[in-house]
């Protein structure tokens, strides 16, 4: 066990950052200063930015879950009236940015295909519904692998993973002992679907080059 | 969504000129599908303005409801929650508000199943493409039916209002190409997957919904049961609508509609014959579940269904005969 | 086409395929209803067309040429703020704010519906008066998803205007 030690906040703290921060505000119940935008409709999120002559992309996932993809082919897709394009190149097209991981740039490839619904392509349209719908057209050459998603049946490959920087406080009791030696046992299994932490905004980038080939991105 | 032709129909004859058309009115579940190409219908004819949203009084106390008539507001109509409540609850039970102020009658009844390799155009699924296989039967198969099941098809009918019309012995009427009009059973408008699961009802191609008749209120306490998995806003794994009297001690009459587990609204004579006659008590409850689930049969993700079936049949019996006469 | 929106005439001449959400967002640069699933199943595309709560992304833009639709750019401006757009500030009723659009429209519709005397599946009596207490919010609400978890205080929000109102 760490040593463990104590503060007590009833009071102000001279020359803390808590007390240093802008006055009055830390326990004060403020408006969001944001809020009237929001509520109103007029926040501009990711998407929303009404630039000239926009184009719109919709992605293209590859149809197996486990894999190795060959080729896309896009031949069908390019010659729907109102394609612009089809970006393909599956050595440089974006794999699953890690969320804060990247340092230099996002990791890249996508011949190999490792989870149901991976991006491996990007349709462009004078319309969502034109791209929508040539994303539908695109086709594949690939050889398909097997998934592995028996999680229950691998537990005993599960690893505890090594000591992060900052050691947790932890205290381990006796469960098995307690179950033991209690009068009424219950030992069941209970499962629920897995929970993603995701807000509700879908992702999305509006992508703009200027006369002196400049990239602007909005995110 | 691949490209369609649009038309708005004036009159319901219009409507039906053309076989090869299909019909949209709140387009709530064939949107959906239009999206992920399940559906890729190449004309559209618009029956959203027709003159069927009705809701008028037939012999006896009965109703014919207009095609068009939204879920939401055939759940409010003071004569549904006053002779029909069983219809009531099992609308208000289902979907969102949003999505019960644009759903229609007819829409509702001819709503797709929401098994999700039906869904997935890369998965094989002989209701979307017949002949190519059935994912579900070896897969992920929670939500898919125990009862009326095929060798093509597991998949179950999502609504609760068409268990509770079929609780109620709802009858639908309709337009046929060529004027020809039709009263159909709600019993005899669905069909078994069979070898055919891509015809999911009796309609001919081009024919329209355009009522549903509801007969004279039945004797007795009505109830709709749904269990699943929220609270709120989501699809029944098994739902029971019941309607049973008891006189004199006796069941005397016994209707039982069952959701989630059948690919349409499943009901079985052999339910009701167990009951009518008997004493209400839980020897009666048994043999009726025992008849409801002789032939179930569970693909492994689904077996729970069955007892769950047969705990959520006996719980509504208890309620609807609980201290009757 | 032509829409009637918050009370404006607009032409539009988008694909026949377009929804009335991606009508609204891409050809009338009214973005603030949101598209979260595209699908019917969270509601923040919600919209009141003929004062009723829809969700916008299921149903096509076609349709709706004769309707009066209105969307959260027409209940009120930052500087003027409807009743519950004021009470979802005050009761911290958002986070992110991308679900809140769809939100506010949804609790109008709903307040409506509980005027009417609608009943809803929680109601003990189909028949009786409405109570719009917790429950009842909840379940009224429950087309309206929001994953900063502000449901509580969307629903204090909402309870305060509909008191404030009786």
């Amino acid at each position: 066990m760490t040593d463990t030690k104590t503060l007590q906040l009833d009071a102000p703290i001279e020359h803390s950052l808590l007390e240093g921060a802008p006055q009055g505000l830390t326990g004060k119940p403020i408006d969001r200063v944001d809020g009237p935008l929001k509520v109103a409709g007029r926040a501009t999120y990711a998407a929303e930015y009404a630039l000239d002559d926009m184009a719109y992309g919709v992605l293209v996932s590859a149809p197996f879950a486990k894999g190795r993809l060959n080729a896309v082919i896009a031949d069908d897709a390019l010659a729907m009236p109102g394609v612009i394009d089809v970006v393909v190149d599956l050595d440089t097209f974006a794999r699953n940015p890690q969320q804060g991981g990247e340092e230099e740039a996002p990791t890249q490839g996508v011949r190999d295909i490792d989870y149901s619904g991976e991006h491996v392509a990007v349709v462009v349209a004078e319309s969502f519904e034109i791209a929508r719908d040539a994303a539908h057209l695109v086709r594949f050459d690939y050889v398909e692998g097997l998934p592995d998603v028996d999680f229950d049946g691998r537990l005993d490959e599960a690893e505890t993973p090594p000591p992060s920087q900052m050691p947790p406080h932890q205290e381990t009791g006796d469960p098995d002992g307690a179950l033991a030696a209690a009068t009424v046992k219950v030992d069941a299994v209970w499962t629920t679907p897995s929970q993603n932490s995701a807000a509700m905004e879908p992702h999305a980038s509006i992508a703009t080059w200027d006369d002196d080939e400049r990239l602007t991105l909005y995110g | 969504m691949k490209l369609f032709d649009y038309a708005r129909a004036d009159t319901p004859e219009a409507a039906v000129q053309d076989m090869s058309a299909r019909f949209i009115a709140g387009g709530t579940n064939l949107l959906d599908l239009m999206k992920l190409q399940v559906e890729t219908p190449t004309k559209l004819v618009d029956i959203s303005r027709l003159d069927l949203a009705e809701i008028e009084e037939i012999d006896d106390g009965g109703l014919r409801i207009g095609a068009l008539v939204p879920n939401a507001d055939l759940a409010a109509e003071p004569r549904v929650r006053e002779r029909y409540p069983v219809l009531s609850r099992a609308l208000l039970a289902g979907a969102s508000g949003q999505l019960r102020n644009k759903a229609t009658t007819g829409g509702n009844l001819l709503q797709r199943t929401r098994c999700g390799y039906f869904y997935d155009t890369h998965a094989r699924c002989n209701k979307r493409e017949p002949g190519s296989g059935c994912d579900g039967r070896e897969g992920f198969n929670r939500i898919l039916a125990v009862l009326g099941t095929s060798e093509a098809c597991i998949a179950t009918h999502p609504s609760d209002m068409a268990v509770a019309m079929r609780a109620l012995d709802a009858v639908v009427l309709t337009l046929a190409p060529g004027g020809d009009r039709r009263r159909i059973p709600l019993g005899d408008f669905y069909r078994l997957p069979g070898d055919t699961p891509q015809i999911e009802t009796v309609l001919q191609p081009g024919e329209l919904i355009t009522h549903v008749e509801l007969p004279a209120p039945p004797a007795g306490r009505q109830t709709y049961r749904k269990v699943r998995d929220r609270a709120s806003y989501a699809f029944a794994l098994v739902s029971v609508a019941g309607v049973v009297a008891v006189e004199d001690g006796k069941i005397a009459s016994a209707s039982l509609a069952f959701g989630g587990l059948g690919p349409m609204p499943w009901r079985d004579a052999a339910v009701e014959a167990a009951l009518v006659g008997k004493a209400p008590g839980d020897a009666a409850f048994a043999a009726a579940a025992d008849a409801l689930l002789a032939d179930a049969q569970g693909y492994g993700e689904n077996d729970f269904k069955i007892p769950l079936a047969r705990r959520t049949l006996i719980a509504v019996l208890r309620e609807l005969t609980e201290d009757a006469a | 086409m032509h829409f009637t929106i918050n009370g404006e005439r607009h032409e539009a001449d988008p694909d026949i395929r377009a929804s009335l959400l991606d009508v609204l967002r891409e050809h009338l640069q009214l973005t603030g209803t949101k598209k979260g699933c595209d699908h019917g199943q969270c509601g923040a595309c919600t919209v009141l067309v003929n004062g009723r709560r829809i969700n916008s992304c299921l149903t096509l833009a076609v349709m709706h040429q004769d309707d009066e639709i209105v969307t959260i750019e027409g209940l009120g401006t930052p500087d003027d703020l409807h009743p519950l757009q004021a009470a979802f500030v005050s009761h911290d009723g958002f986070q992110c704010g991308y679900c809140t659009p769809g939100q506010i429209c949804s609790a109008v519709g709903m307040m409506d519906e509980a005027k009417k005397g609608w009943p809803s599946h929680v109601s003990d009596d189909l028949a009786g008066d409405v109570v719009l207490e917790d429950g009842e919010i909840a379940e009224r609400m429950s087309g309206n998803l929001c994953r900063c978890s502000a449901y509580p205080n969307i629903r204090d929000a909402i309870r305060q205007v509909w008191e404030g109102a009786k």
